[in-house]
């Protein structure tokens, strides 16, 4: 049961506030922002009480997105999924979820509220319910067109962008009708620690396909995973293209009576978002880490901290990673920073407050090698300091790669769409955490 | 969503991706340029006929040779039947008398029963229209097989002549590389393949060899059931020819086999789910097979009695020794096998290993039976003797009863008597032997090195290499055992059978289902005590044994030159060339001092063909040499400069004839420059028109490649030791029991180190340390040969062929280095005129003189 909902911005401004059952006052707003802002670090606790009242709060987008219930007998948990659900569904319906967007779709959002709560308690959820009651359009910021006119080839050729379209596509309200299509993400996220020996010491994923449809006459949808995908640990695995993964977990809607023969998916998609498999695979990645690192700690006569990188990126040729960032823990009171770095388009920066140097390499291919040198100077440099140096953790993003191997073979829509085909997938692996100790 | 940089595919319905029961989609195939040999279906069965064809010396020969087939089938029947049943043998004998009026001589006719007596004899024998019907049967099915085989091979006969433009007159003497090549270049035009816009050679292998492939891995992996422990012969070997065709019956093309048809496995056993299931079908399929087999089993006796019959006496009756003769065991074929190694590549390998193999095998009579034998011999030979002499007196002597037939037997016996006494001249050298086996036959299992004495070793090598009348006799055996192995002992392994060809089995575009042990992956299936340590991702599981994926793939590489292996493999190709080439030319000390060999013995090749095991002889007759020369350092290096010359410059010649074919014809008339120059091999290319150089070029570099992949086996089996030595790898023989005689290697190899030691660097070579662009071709002769010439002295029947060799060195700019005369057999006197010749010394470096530890840590 909720009795209030309201969401904030980072900085505490209020955007949406909705009071459903009248037991406490507007003042709980405050109170809540300052419970939140006085805890020092960033993962203040999700549930929070202030006198007889308790706050349970999801951060999504930037936004703090807060229910309040008096009752002890509301199960937290239900208001935690219903806080998420609620940002996936506002998301879907404002495209994408900014303090922006909400603040310019307030009169959507208010609208959504009332269909999906009512007197505190929840009624529904689903999209496809709420898409008969929901009548106001969304307000998008920058008017979207998948087809504007950089697709457009010249007297109509073939261009790249048939082939290949935006992420930005699949950030518009599912209520325009305009361009129908299905956006099929799978995301893997990495966990790697390797240690300073080169070892992998553990190296995990967590994938998960999501679907999103912008269909609206779609009663089934069938996706085709790899063949020979396989799940659980046996110790005989197949070989070549095989792929595997340790376990996985499905959404509810989905029919599974093909999995097992064909490794097809079969779903009836809802308008929007779903995330229709999670899988994990730890420690026995198919592929190497896709970067490894050689630093080298060295003091030179003059007093200064010099730290070499070697870089080595393992993906195959022909992908790349990109926005890869490199932080390099650095001893306390380093005061300034010369670097050699091996392009123009990499940048480093040095970050007092988080005692960290950071090295971003906006692309680096596979098979390649990036170096750079860094100069710290730091006063009164001993040789405990150096021992500062501690773990580099690398953040990135793999496009068109999974890491465990896992392809859409096909996505079939029935009843047949007409018309050109707007199925898209994208894949893309990034990092989650990616240590490398030194 | 947003929160990525990635951009959206689309993503494309393609027919590859159907699922089932939507894949009713028609391929378009466009009409090619007219030609009848686009899209071909089954492209397996193709190849294959297409190697057959080349292998058979054309149309004629085949046709011709299978209609003799034909023939001798109906001979060896009705004779037969004709000897049981339709002679006289009374009347042969001498023992009924014949009533001739005119003579007292009795002929040949009248030995013979009338007709109507013979086929009255014949009607009532029910065992003799058993066989007949059977044969009957079998002959006709032959005969059907035969007008199909025509019609077939009539098109691949016509797909030489129109499509590879090769006549069937010149087809004997072509190369198949050549073939092969022609093969992937009419591809482009023709389009034989669909999926592929181009066939690489090792796609024509995977066609042609997909089940044997298959078969060599099994038999790596000690999956097939071919091994026993039997209580009185110990361990022992049974795969006859009878076993292999069941085997291959119930995995590749009987009723209900694995594979769906040639190129593909059935999509059920692709899946791990249910496993159990399958193998329990297959189980009881091998159970059914082994039943039929069991019933068919007098049918098969009687057949492979008569085939070996007739095959055989003839051979036994003209020359008794040859029973003692022995041949590659069936077992053998597959154990030492390559992946991807066509028929009669693998025939010439082991024929060149025959006759070091055989003298391996000498190496081992029994004292017991050598004592018996020669006794035995004096009598029987005294017997003769006297026969003889008294037929020399008096011929009257052979009318007597049984004496022609006792000079006959006694010879016999003699003959086989002499078998087993050793030749006097004969020096017991096996481990040296077995060296130069290895060359030839590129696997064996670690332990037979420095055990090459112990009877175990010869015991285990005779599994591979067993007495042609144990073949018979296994051939004969076959049809009994055959379905007690299958029902006892495969139908185990069922599960394990239905797991390997899920796990192995990979599908490669244009070629379908192959085996994955056959794509030559070090990645995949390396073995890191082989080389690609560091390179394999592997688990033991997937590991091939015996360093079969390192060696098959040096080989397939050295065969096919112009193979395009990927990225990886290029690169452990190029890697072990340039060890080789390094520590032949022992440039490594110098100018790679950090490079990998540094934690390794330097002249690992020069310790290869020098060393104690392989050159005992050459090294003893070093060092009196040594004692004789003042000056010790020349002795050295002549030595170094006779082993070696042969090998680097033969290394040198094929790598620069490579790189030279590859590159462009344009450099054809500087090569034909530098090989003028050169010895005799090479003058054989000068000589040639420009139009026949690239081809001449292959077939030189043909020739040459056995003796590179001789070498390259050899380096890296001796590498594998030297890394395995450390510890004591799960490798033993079949990986069964661990064998007691393993555990002396490591004192073994160790105590030979210290003499290799000082044994000459290889960089001391003259030639190519002074210009290392030159190219040293010298006429070199297959030069594992020369090895085995100059260990084994006994061994070749030619004897040194090149007592010299001119070396030309002409660089592209046209420079004359030098012109050194290179001694190549192993006169020690000519290689000091060689060191003389080059001036100044080059000192022994200090890197040379390695801390001895360094030899164990590897």
């Amino acid at each position: 049961m909720i009795s209030q909902l309201f969401i904030l911005s980072s900085k505490g401004d209020h955007l949406i506030y909705k009071d459903f059952r009248g037991e406490a006052g507007n003042d709980v707003i405050n109170v809540f922002y300052e419970k939140v802002t006085a805890l020092p670090g960033d993962q203040p606790p999700v549930v929070m009480s202030h006198r007889d009242l308790h706050f349970v709060h999801v951060r999504q987008g930037g936004l703090y997105w807060v229910a309040t219930t008096t009752s002890a007998g509301s199960s937290p948990f239900t208001i935690i999924d219903f806080l998420n659900r609620l940002a996936a569904l506002v998301t879907d319906y404002c495209g994408s979820l900014s303090e922006k967007s909400v603040q310019m779709n307030f009169a959507l959002i208010y609208e959504l509220l009332d269909e999906v709560v009512d007197y505190g308690y929840i009624q529904t959820t689903s999209s496809d319910v709420l898409k008969n009651f929901i009548q106001t359009e969304a307000v998008s910021s920058r008017p979207f067109s998948l087809f504007d006119l950089s697709n457009v080839g010249l007297f109509g050729a073939e261009t790249q962008q048939s082939k290949v379209a935006p992420s930005s596509a699949a950030t518009r309200p599912i209520q325009s009708s305009r361009d129908q299509g299905v956006f099929v993400d799978v995301i893997e996220r990495l966990s790697v620690i390797i240690g300073s020996n080169g070892a992998v010491m553990k190296a995990d994923v967590e994938g998960e396909i999501k679907v999103k449809c912008y269909m609206l006459n779609c009663s089934e949808m069938r996706i085709g995973l790899n063949e020979e995908f396989s799940i659980g640990r046996s110790t005989l695995r197949g070989y070549g293209a095989a792929v595997h993964v340790d376990e996985c977990r499905f959404h509810q809607a989905v029919k599974l009576d093909e999995f097992d023969d064909h490794r097809i998916l079969k779903l009836c998609p809802s308008q929007g978002e779903q995330t229709v498999m999670q899988y994990q695979l730890s420690d026995n990645l198919p592929s190497p880490p896709p970067f490894r690192l050689f630093p080298t700690i060295e003091r030179d006569n003059r007093g200064r901290l010099l730290i070499y990188m070697k870089l080595r990126c393992d993906l195959p040729p022909k992908s790349a990673a990109i926005n890869v960032s490199v932080s390099v823990p650095v001893p306390k009171g380093c005061v300034s920073l010369s670097q050699e770095l091996s392009s123009p388009e990499q940048r480093c920066e040095l970050k007092p407050q988080s005692r960290s140097l950071v090295w971003t390499v906006p692309r680096c291919s596979g098979g390649t090698q990036l170096s750079a040198v860094f100069k710290l100077d730091v006063p009164g440099l001993s040789s405990a300091s150096m021992l500062e140096v501690g773990p580099v953790g690398l953040t990135f993003e793999l496009p068109k790669l999974t890491s465990t191997g896992l392809q859409i073979r096909f996505l079939r829509l029935t009843p047949v769409q007409p018309g050109p085909s707007q199925r898209w997938v994208r894949y893309v692996t990034h990092s989650d955490s990616y240590i490398i100790r030194v | 969503m947003a929160q990525f940089d990635t951009e959206y595919q689309r993503l494309e319905a393609s027919y590859s991706d159907s699922p089932p029961g939507e894949e009713n989609l028609l391929m378009h195939v466009p009409e090619g340029a007219k030609s009848n040999w686009h899209h071909i279906e089954n492209l397996d069965l193709f190849f294959q006929r297409v190697y057959n064809l080349h292998q058979k010396n054309g149309f004629t020969c085949m046709l011709l040779g299978e209609i003799f087939e034909l023939v001798q089938l109906i001979f060896v029947v009705g004779f037969t039947v004709f000897l049981a049943n339709c002679v006289d043998y009374d009347i042969l004998f001498a023992n009924k008398f014949v009533n001739h009026t005119d003579s007292s001589k009795v002929t040949l006719p009248d030995a013979f029963l009338p007709v109507n007596v013979c086929s009255a004899r014949i009607q009532e024998n029910v065992f003799v229209i058993f066989v007949l019907i059977i044969s009957g049967v079998f002959w006709l099915h032959r005969l059907v097989k035969f007008i199909y085989n025509v019609c077939c091979y009539w098109e691949i006969r016509s797909f030489y002549i129109n499509a590879l433009k090769m006549s069937m007159s010149e087809l004997p003497y072509a190369t198949w590389q050549e073939v092969q090549a022609r093969i992937v270049e009419i591809q482009k035009e023709h389009q034989i393949c669909i999926h592929k816009k181009e066939l690489t050679e090792l796609d024509v292998y995977h066609r042609i060899l997909r089940f044997k492939n298959y078969m060599v891995a099994m038999v790596n992996k000690s999956l097939l059931p071919v091994r026993f422990r039997l209580p009185v012969l110990g361990e022992y070997v049974f795969y006859t020819r009878g076993l292999k065709y069941n085997f291959e019956l119930i995995f590749f093309w009987g009723p209900g086999s694995l594979f769906e048809n040639e190129w593909s496995l059935k999509a059920e056993y692709k899946r791990g789910g249910n496993r159990l299931e399958l193998a329990d079908k297959l189980a009881s399929r091998i159970l059914w097979i082994g039943i039929a087999n069991l019933l068919l089993c007098p049918v098969i006796l009687v057949w492979q009695i008569l085939y070996a019959f007739f095959s055989y006496t003839e051979v036994i009756k003209r020359e008794p020794g040859s029973l003692g003769a022995r041949c590659w065991s069936l077992y053998g074929r597959c154990y030492l096998r390559h992946f991807n190694e066509l028929d009669h590549e693998l025939m010439s390998r082991l024929s060149k290993g025959y006759k070091a193999s055989s003298k391996y095998m000498n190496c081992f009579l029994s004292p017991l039976l050598t004592v018996v034998a020669k006794n035995v011999a004096f009598f029987a030979g005294s017997l003769l003797a006297v026969l003889i002499a008294l037929t020399i007196y008096d011929e009257d002597v052979l009318a007597v009863e049984h004496v022609l037939s006792s000079i006959t037997l006694l010879g016999v016996c003699i003959t086989v008597c002499r078998s087993f006494i050793p030749d006097k001249h004969m020096v017991f050298c096996p481990e040296q032997l077995l060296r130069v086996i290895l060359a030839h036959i590129h696997y064996m299992p670690d332990h037979w090195q420095g055990n090459a004495h112990r009877y175990e070793t010869r015991d285990q090598f005779s599994q591979l290499f067993q007495y042609r009348a144990v073949f018979i006799l296994e051939e004969l055996l076959s049809p009994v055992v055959t379905p007690i192995i299958l029902i006892f002992s495969l139908r185990r392994k069922s599960l394990e059978i239905i797991d390997f060809f899920r796990n192995f089995t990979v599908e490669v575009i244009g070629v379908g289902d192959t085996c994955s042990f056959a794509q030559m992956d070090i990645r995949q299936h390396g073995h890191p005590a082989w080389l690609s340590e560091g390179k394999t991702e592997a688990s033991i599981y997937q590991q091939a044994e015996d360093g079969k994926t390192e060696l098959s793939l040096m080989r397939f590489a050295i065969t096919n030159p112009q193979w395009q292996p990927p990225q990886e493999t290029t690169h452990f190709i190029s890697q072990l060339k340039e060890r080789i080439h390094r520590e032949a030319t022992g440039v490594s000390s110098e100018t790679h001092p950090l490079s990998l060999s540094e934690s390794e013995p330097k002249s690992l090749v020069a310790n290869l063909l020098a060393g104690p095991s392989t050159l005992g002889s050459v090294h003893f007759g070093r060092e009196s040499y040594l004692i004789n020369q003042a000056a010790a350092g020349v002795g050295d290096r002549a030595s170094a400069l006779r082993s070696l010359s042969p090998i680097s410059s033969s290394l040198h010649l094929r790598g620069s004839l490579n790189a030279a074919h590859r590159t462009a014809s344009s450099h054809t008339s500087a090569m034909n420059k530098t090989m003028a120059g050169s010895g005799t091999d090479a003058r054989t290319v000068s000589s040639g028109s420009s139009a026949w150089e690239g081809q001449l070029t292959s077939l030189v570099l043909s020739e040459y490649a056995s003796t590179e992949m001789s070498i390259h086996a050899l380096y890296m089996h001796e590498l594998h030791k030297q890394q395995s030595r450390g510890d004591l790898s799960r490798h033993t023989w079949h990986r069964q029991e661990s064998d007691e005689s393993s555990d002396s290697i490591p004192d073994e190899v160790r105590s030979h180190n210290p003499q290799s030691r000082h044994f000459p660097r290889s960089h001391t070579f003259p030639t190519t340390v002074s210009s290392p662009t030159a190219i040293p071709a010298s006429a070199s002769d297959i030069s594992s040969t020369a090895i085995g010439q100059e260990g084994v002295p006994s061994l070749g029947g030619s004897h040194q062929q090149y007592s010299e060799s001119a070396t030309g060195t002409c660089g592209a700019g046209g420079r004359v280095v030098r012109t050194a005369r290179v001694p190549m057999g192993g006169w020690a006197e000519e290689g000091q005129g060689v060191a003389r010749h080059h001036g100044p010394l080059p000192e022994e470096s200090s890197e040379d003189e390695m801390p001895p530890h360094i030899h164990k840590i590897t």
